[in-house]
């Protein structure tokens, strides 16, 4: 198979270990095949730890065009049944920990850039992309995205440009233009998935004021609503834990007293809290993961861990308004 | 027929008795019985009566040890007011248990208050011994039925504390039978109270509910557990029912920062979900140990 010279180069930044994020717009399993394969092996030759983490469809054909050279590759498949951008946080970042190290303490993950169906789907994995660049940067990471340009819509192939610094196209690795700052993307996302919607013409069923004192009661309550919407225990438990460190995060970084309120449909729960504070600007809260020597502060991360969708708007004077999101 | 319902009926507070009464109390976790414990010490104590708690498992000892950190009941101990006594010194010593050995116990705890200038005695005793198995135990219903006609008339009462958990249905109903009344506690605690309960130097029972209002309270022992100097930390989180992002950073402190080894001991399946998604499970230090069952 001939290899185009600029897919076989060293990792980016040389012999140092760097973080690298790649985007490869593909249009056919030959075309796909043809950018992954070279990628997989230089890595292995190099000494790099290699994984792909990607549909079924994909694995069995990097299996099959590898053949035995696939040995020391980790294949794992993914599941989207309750993937949100967080959780792909979360299974990367174990990835990146469970690495031992190798003998040049590098690692390549070839992922899937799934988008889902809805144009919110599409801004919050739009923003997961960018968040990428944050939160692994610390890492000798070299993650490659593949993005399918028969499926995906124009702009978010577009996009592919503003969150990865580097575009992988017909063969060639090129420094894109478009890089943008990954928290300006992920305001510019925030701003378009903001409000969260509720169920239009519907009463909410849950209204109250809560504050230090009334933070157990409060909380049984909202409890006793998961319990109701989604009809197990443990995923109930899941979300009354994302839902209280919501409601801290209001009392403890907002103002003394929040008001509570959930609608329901029967594809959705969703739950707002307001609170007077003036608000915080970090797009990319909730998003860190934490460490075991350092987990201080990581409540929104477990918010977002539990949460299908949560989303804050700082309305100036008016306070901040947090709405999650639980599908049903 | 008696229905765990109808013993949860109570007639009165713990610390509620006069004297020839033998009244019991039924509790479901260490935390309600500290509750009970420290109506009954403070009653009695405000009354001026000798007052005796008999404990039976290592845990009521502890209770009543955390208890006795209050300078108050400290004073009282200290001046013979109030006596700690284990269940081998009052039901069970020898390692078995005779009823017919009862009556001149209680005659002589009753002389021995009168003889020091108290208007009467207070016991209160654990009978969890019955669980095990030891000569005579099942005897206790025996002696319970007799103890009303023993205290009849003197200035003597006895709360019987019966153990919800480790009792079977058959004991528990008829307890209900043989005493005057069932008490509680005066003023029990929500259930979601978060609670810390130090069972013994390096060990801790949480009970309740884990969030940011109990974590002051929470790093507030451990600071001090930890100017002690501890290489070693057990929590019992088997009555811990729910756990927060900040509880769980509090709770994995020593772990992290001290070198300490910790233990977390039977957390419930929501506990345990909180410290996996924060990573604490692959801490060195701490450990999580699956519930092994009963």
């Amino acid at each position: 198979m001939p290899t185009p010279s600029d897919m076989t180069i060293a990792h980016p930044d040389g012999a140092r270990a760097g973080f690298a994020h790649d985007a490869l717009i593909y249009g056919s399993d030959d075309e796909y095949v043809d950018a992954v394969v070279p990628f997989l092996e230089a890595g292995l030759s190099a000494g790099d730890k290699v994984r792909v983490v990607s549909t079924p469809h994909h694995t069995a054909l990097l299996r099959a065009a590898m053949g035995q050279s696939d040995a020391g590759v980790e294949f794992r498949t993914i599941t989207t049944e309750d993937a949100t951008p967080a959780r792909k946080i979360a299974l990367l970042h174990e990835l990146c920990s469970e690495d031992t190290p190798t003998a040049n303490g590098r690692s390549r993950i070839v992922g899937e850039a799934r988008f889902g169906t809805t144009t919110r789907e599409h801004l919050d994995w739009v923003r997961y992309e960018a968040i990428l660049n944050e939160v692994f940067a610390a890492t000798s990471q070299w993650f490659v995205c593949a993005y399918d340009r028969r499926e995906l819509p124009d702009w978010i192939i577009q996009a592919a440009g503003r969150t990865h610094p580097h575009v992988r196209r017909e063969g060639r690795r090129v420094s894109s233009s478009d890089y943008d700052d990954p928290a300006t993307v992920a305001q510019d996302m925030r701003e378009q998935l903001t409000p969260l919607p509720v169920p239009s013409d519907r009463d909410p069923i849950l209204e109250d004021t809560v504050d230090l004192d009334a933070l157990s009661s409060v909380r049984a309550r909202l409890a006793a609503v998961a319990r109701e919407s989604t009809g197990s225990r443990d995923r109930a438990d899941d979300v009354t834990m994302g839902l209280n460190e919501i409601v801290t995060n209001a009392l403890e970084h907002g103002s003394e007293r929040a008001q509570v309120r959930c609608w329901r449909d029967t594809r959705r729960l969703v739950v707002e809290v307001t609170d007077e504070g003036p608000g915080f600007d970090d797009p990319l809260a909730g998003y860190w993961p934490p460490s075991a020597e350092q987990p201080d502060g990581r409540g929104l991360w477990l918010a977002r861990q539990t949460l299908d969708a949560l989303e804050w708007e700082s309305r100036g004077e008016v306070g901040v308004r947090a709405r999650a999101a639980v599908k049903l | 027929m008696w229905s765990k319902e109808r013993m949860t009926d109570t007639t009165g507070p713990a610390g509620m008795l006069s004297d020839g009464e033998h009244a019991c109390c039924f509790y479901d976790s260490d935390a309600q019985q500290h509750e009970l414990l420290a109506d009954f010490v403070d009653a009695g104590l405000a009354t001026g009566h000798k007052v005796v708690c008999v404990t039976d498992a290592a845990s009521t000892r502890d209770i009543i040890d955390r208890h006795l950190a209050e300078p108050r009941v400290q004073a009282a101990m200290a001046g013979g007011q109030l006596e700690v006594a284990g269940s081998e010194q009052m039901y069970i010593a020898g390692g078995y248990f005779d009823p017919d050995q009862m009556p001149g116990r209680w005659h002589q705890a009753t002389q021995r208050a009168l003889d020091a200038g108290f208007p009467g005695v207070r016991v209160t005793g654990d009978v969890t011994w019955y669980a095990r198995e030891l000569p005579g135990v099942d005897r206790l219903m025996e002696y319970e039925r007799a103890l009303s006609g023993i205290l009849a008339g003197m200035p003597a009462s006895a709360l019987c504390q019966y153990d919800r958990r480790r009792l079977d249905d058959q004991l528990l109903a008829e307890a209900t039978a043989t005493h005057s009344a069932v008490l509680g506690a005066r003023h029990p605690m929500p259930t979601g109270t978060f609670r810390v309960l130090r069972m013994a130097p390096a060990t801790f029972q949480l009970t309740g509910e884990l969030d940011i209002s109990g974590v002051p309270a929470l790093a507030d022992v451990l600071d001090g557990v930890l100017d002690d100097g501890v290489s070693h930390l057990n929590f019992d989180l088997s009555e811990l029912r729910f756990l927060d992002a900040g509880g769980a950073a509090a709770l994995s402190r020593p772990a992290r920062e001290h070198g300490v080894t910790v233990d977390l001991v039977h957390p419930q399946q929501a506990i345990k979900t909180v410290l996996c998604l924060l990573g604490l499970d692959t801490l060195p230090t701490l450990r999580v140990q699956e519930d092994t069952g009963p």
